[in-house]
């Protein structure tokens, strides 16, 4: 090991020398362009199309049509196909001046700030000012009418994604086709099969990518906000703040945490966002706890004395002296908490409590429960859930190892 | 060490060999057991053949003894009851009896059989006039007759049951009906115990156990308003002599024919009695009836074909043949609802392992078990012979149901009021696609609420085919368009510009409507209407249903074979918290002719109004009625040794009662009534 390198490049180097963990890095960043791309892959409306008007590029023009992507998330993803390329440039020309928490910080805002001026009406409009974001009417520019039209006269030349379905549309006469089926309206074929109603399960293994991934990164960071919150606060201030924020985590762990999401999601409605902010809500007790600990263990440090006997302030101290030096384990239980949140809303679907309209790996599970012998509804599914959470458990050890003093 | 471990194998193969013992005992038990059972049937047929002795010898001998044997030509039964249609169009006659004669063919001693278990659920009481809840109903239909039935072949008509006779006055008023001499009320299961040793022992059946039912109704503390509300017009119960009872009704009012003819005896010995024996005073009688002590032991009696032998909340109901029933005998010696098993594929798994020997199969189920043949113990299905399931391991059934289902519009909405939004909507509906993909053709399309082998259906409805671009035409003919850019619809309303998005409700219960909404959904999100998609808990939906609180809501009726407008779409009704016009549906001509459907008697001419109320609805469409579902039945074939009774005694029912009359799904083909 080199002498000149630092804790956290020593860290990241023991961390990529593991083949396992290598891989399942990879296979999470292709899980997450094909989260970003699914538009791209799985989609009826065409990429190029071209008729006697001239020429169409229908697919970019409806990747902000609410009509047709009616989430958030599915925006924020849209968002950053587009983002992405021009991003990574950045990254790499910044590569000298800044470091990588500046630079990640600088992306993640630029997202963050498109991501909300896209749903702010700007855009003037004859009926009024519009958001980017906007229902639009949908695009006429599709595999069904291709389909229809090189049956009939019109002379099209269109290229489509590799799948030219849409996930949420239901084909007629399609309902539980095996793998590999021709689908009569467009000519192409379900390459996974269709489940009960017809849709295409390929494309909703696709665009449940996003779902998985929103649910993942969402619940968990907010689960991390308030465990970091409580447990700064209680391990820092200690006395009687300790005491009372104490009591609150133990009632909070007291509660079987899947029951409680049940209880909600019952009452609220399965709404994906719902589900969200619920498994988010209930599961911070645990992170609580370990910054707690932490926070103890290094509120006694001499760097914090020092930072203390020059008069700086308290929320400073918390916030750019303790957190960056407990920050190890935290982004560990972070890792393991995504690969929760991902199994919690699959249970959550399973058992019929899912967001019937959106096309979650956990819906579709709970289809093949339902459809119990056509297995790929099963298969799909199962093994996408399987590959994302056995990727996050893999990574979360593998951060464990490399921040683990022991280790060398 | 060692020597413990020698002892611990000492002691589980001790524990082995008890559990072999154990279990070659069992099969010994099992053979008593048995023997003894096949002993209790024989005498049963031998009872069974004797209370029918005066049923026409002929009978049996042209009913088919082998299952799968198809009974083509006329029944005797039904024979007679064509013989009947040339002289009755179900008129009732007035001043003379125009009662059938009770009709016993369905019954064949020689399958009486056996216990049949099926699935069933109890209601938090027992109580025939208080508890509206229909497993309370179908229980009681279970363990009671009625005065008067519609013969199953002939629903149109009447036969007679507990009355030998009817003769209505004249002027429709006067009904009087003379009692059955000889029928016994069953005894309860607890009058063996010591305490209640005073109940009394087959005691007869009497007019004045009717007139009792009567007066409870009317009485101000007993605690049933809807029934009342029927019972509002009947002036007079009088009892001349022990066998005669005579109503007289103050207007005249066609559904007095059935509030007067579809009425059953409560038993007046116990109702009348406390706990101790000792007799209620005459004042009381209202409110102790209310809550009784009869409900409280979980006792029912009644004069019908089953005997209640145990009702466990929630685990199990259990009944036992009435060897002393007055009617044609019936071809189960038990009966046994299940009451513990809720899911579908739970129910599916017992089924197949013989815990249940009757069920039902979901749309789906039958989909994955029969047509792609993942269950090969069930038979193939034939395109060209519905029977053809009876011939597998497991016997299966398509058969018709009556009921309809539908998704209604609030008219009250501002998205609603117009018609041609409904009408677009009912376009936009992909009817035959949604039965043949999710339903798995388990269903007939619908376009009224009346059943399409009725009467009174209006055969001369043209259907609102599956098509977007009319639905397109109708709602930009309505006013709705797309003005500002959004991809929905919207429409200027007083004011104000709504967009074309609303919410359906609907019950959790049935996956089904999951799909076919999510279908829909996808339809109109082509055509620019958001459609939003909501399930509610059973009880939430009745507040719904209730309150009237909805864009659209998706419901279900059960068609009934009188016709009556006047609940469902008369324009009284609208305003009426809890009251079945849920759409808010208001008519002027449909008033008058649901008034009018109320006091007229002939037939012909009801068939003519209902035909002029299904056209207006047709036109309207405050419901966008979908269909009629089918229901697939499916039994085991396990009779005793050599004798297929259980296969027989479906089959027959199958065959030859048609279901509009059934009050219960899980019966109607073996309580023939």
């Amino acid at each position: 090991m080199r002498e000149s390198a630092s804790p956290g490049q020593q860290a990241f180097e023991r961390f990529w020398r593991r083949a396992a963990v290598r891989g399942a890095v990879i296979v999470l960043a292709a899980l997450l362009l094909v989260g970003i791309y699914a538009p791209f892959l799985a989609n009826e409306i065409a990429f190029l199309w071209v008729d006697r008007q001239g020429a169409h590029w229908p697919l970019f023009a409806d990747l902000f049509n609410r009509t047709s992507y009616p989430r958030p998330h599915d925006l924020l993803f849209n968002l950053l196909s587009l983002l992405v390329p021009p991003l990574a440039l950045v990254w790499w020309l910044l590569r000298r001046r800044l470091g990588i928490g500046r630079r990640l910080a600088l992306c993640l805002g630029v997202v963050l700030i498109a991501w909300l001026l896209a749903m702010v009406p700007l855009i003037p409009t004859k009926s009024g000012w519009s958001a980017v974001w906007a229902h639009r009417p949908l695009s006429p520019f599709t595999s069904i009418e291709a389909h229809a039209g090189t049956a009939g006269s019109d002379v099209i030349t269109a290229i489509f994604a590799p799948i030219p379905h849409r996930c949420d549309a239901t084909y007629p006469g399609a309902s539980l086709l095996p793998p590999g089926s021709i689908n009569k309206a467009t000519g192409t074929h379900f390459w996974l099969g269709t489940d009960d109603i017809g849709r295409d399960v390929l494309a909703s293994l696709l665009f449940g990518v996003r779902i998985s991934l929103s649910i993942g990164f969402v619940a968990t960071g907010l689960s991390l906000l308030i465990g970091i919150a409580v447990g700064g606060a209680s391990g820092y201030f200690g006395g009687w703040i300790d005491v009372l924020l104490q009591r609150l985590v133990e009632v909070m762990m007291c509660f079987p945490t899947f029951i409680i999401i049940l209880s909600v999601v019952a009452m609220i409605g399965p709404d994906i966002f719902v589900i969200m902010l619920v498994i988010g809500l209930t599961s911070w007790a645990g992170t609580a706890r370990l910054v707690r600990g932490e926070f103890l263990h290094q509120g006694v440090c001499d760097y914090v004395a020092a930072a203390e006997a020059i008069g700086v302030a308290r929320w400073r101290i918390i916030v750019r002296h303790i957190l960056p030096n407990t920050m190890a384990p935290i982004i560990i239980t972070a890792t393991f908490g995504i690969a929760g949140a991902v199994l919690s809303e699959s249970g959550l679907s399973f058992l019929g409590l899912g967001d019937p309209t959106t096309a979650s790996w956990g819906v579709l599970l709970e289809q093949g429960r339902e459809n119990i012998r056509y297995p790929w509804l099963i298969y799909a599914p199962g093994i996408a859930i399987f590959v994302l959470v056995t990727c996050l458990n893999l990574i979360g050890n593998g951060l464990r190892d490399a921040f683990d003093p022991k280790s060398t | 060490m060692n020597g413990m471990k020698i002892g611990l194998l000492a002691i589980a193969v001790f524990l082995l060999f008890l559990l072999v013992l154990d279990r070659s005992r069992q099969t010994e038990q099992f053979a008593d057991l048995r023997k003894s059972i096949e002993a209790l049937n024989g005498s049963i047929q031998q009872l069974g053949q004797g209370s029918v002795r005066s049923a026409p010898a002929a009978v049996e001998s042209t009913i088919p003894h082998v299952a799968g044997a198809p009974t083509t030509g006329a029944t005797p039964a039904a024979a007679a009851a064509e013989h009947a249609d040339a002289v009755r169009d179900g008129n009732p006659k007035l001043g003379v009896n125009f009662l059938l004669p009770y009709d016993r063919s369905a019954f064949h001693p020689e399958w009486v059989s056996g216990t049949i278990y099926s699935l069933g659920a109890t209601s938090k009481s027992l109580n025939p006039l208080t508890d509206t809840s229909a497993v309370t109903a179908d229980l009681h239909s279970t363990i009671n007759s009625e005065l008067c039935y519609r013969p199953p072949a002939h629903p149109e008509q009447w036969m007679a049951a507990l009355a030998e006779s009817l003769i209505i006055s004249d002027d429709y008023k006067v009904y009087t009906f003379t009692i059955r001499k000889g029928v016994k009320w069953q005894t309860p299961s607890i009058a063996s115990k010591p305490e209640f040793a005073w109940i009394p022992k087959d005691v007869e059946l009497t007019a004045h156990d009717f007139a009792f039912v009567f007066n409870l109704i009317q009485d101000p503390d007993v605690e049933c308003p809807s029934l009342k509300s029927y019972y509002e017009d009947l002036s007079k119960i009088e009892v001349p002599d022990d066998y005669t009872l005579r109503l007289t009704w103050k207007r005249k009012v066609v559904t007095s024919l059935s509030f007067s003819m579809e009425v059953s005896p409560l038993p007046r010995h116990i109702y009348t009695r406390n706990r101790d024996g000792s007799p209620i005073p005459e004042k009381s009688i209202g409110v102790q009836f209310n809550k009784n002590w009869f409900d409280e032991e979980r006792q029912a009696i009644g004069v019908g074909a089953y005997i209640l032998e145990a009702y466990e909340p929630d685990k199990r109901i259990r009944y036992r043949r009435n060897p002393a029933y007055w009617g044609e005998g019936q071809h189960f010696e038990y009966l046994e609802d299940n009451c513990t098993i809720k899911q579908p594929d739970a129910q599916l798994v017992a089924f197949k392992n013989g815990d249940l020997t009757y069920s039902g199969l979901r749309p789906s189920q039958y989909k994955s078990e029969i047509l792609d043949r993942n269950e090969p113990r069930f038979a193939a299905f034939d395109p060209n012979n519905r029977k053809a399931g009876r011939s597998g391991e497991f016997a299966w059934e398509e058969c018709q149901t009556h009921r309809f289902s539908y998704i209604g519009w609030n008219m009250r909405s501002a998205l609603f009021k117009d018609k041609r939004v409904r009408q677009a909507m009912s376009h936009a509906f992909p009817k035959d696609r949604i039965i043949k993909d999710v339903f798995r053709s388990l269903g007939e399309p619908v376009l009224s609420d009346v059943h399409p082998t009725s009467q009174y259906y209006n055969h001369d409805l043209k259907p609102y085919a599956f098509d977007l671009a009319e639905a397109r035409r109708l709602l930009a003919e309505a006013g709705w368009s797309d003005t500002d850019g959004d991809g929905i619809l919207d429409h200027e309303d007083h004011g104000k510009r709504i967009p074309l998005r609303f919410t359906v409700k609907y019950s959790k219960d049935n996956p089904e409507w999951d799909s076919t909404l999510l279908i829909f959904r996808d339809e109109l999100r082509k055509i620019g209407v958001d459609l939003q998609l909501k399930t509610l808990e059973w009880p939430e939906m009745m507040r719904v249903y209730e309150d009237k609180d909805f864009d659209a809501v998706v419901g279900q009726w059960t068609m009934d074979w009188d016709i009556d407008y006047f609940q469902l779409w008369h324009s009284s009704q609208v305003d009426i918290p809890g009251s079945s016009n849920t759409c808010g549906f208001a008519n002027k001509r449909l008033d008058e002719l649901a008034d009018k459907l109320r006091v007229t008697f002939d037939v012909p001419e009801r068939i003519a109004i209902a035909k002029e109320c299904q056209a207006i609805l047709h036109e309207e469409q405050p419901y966008t009625f979908f269909m009629n579902p089918h229901s697939i039945f499916v039994w085991h074939d396990h009779g005793p040794p050599h004798k297929n009774f259980y296969l027989d005694g479906v089959t027959y029912g199958l065959d030859h009662l048609p279901p509009l009359t059934n009050r219960s799904m899980m019966y109607w083909h073996f309580v023939g009534n």
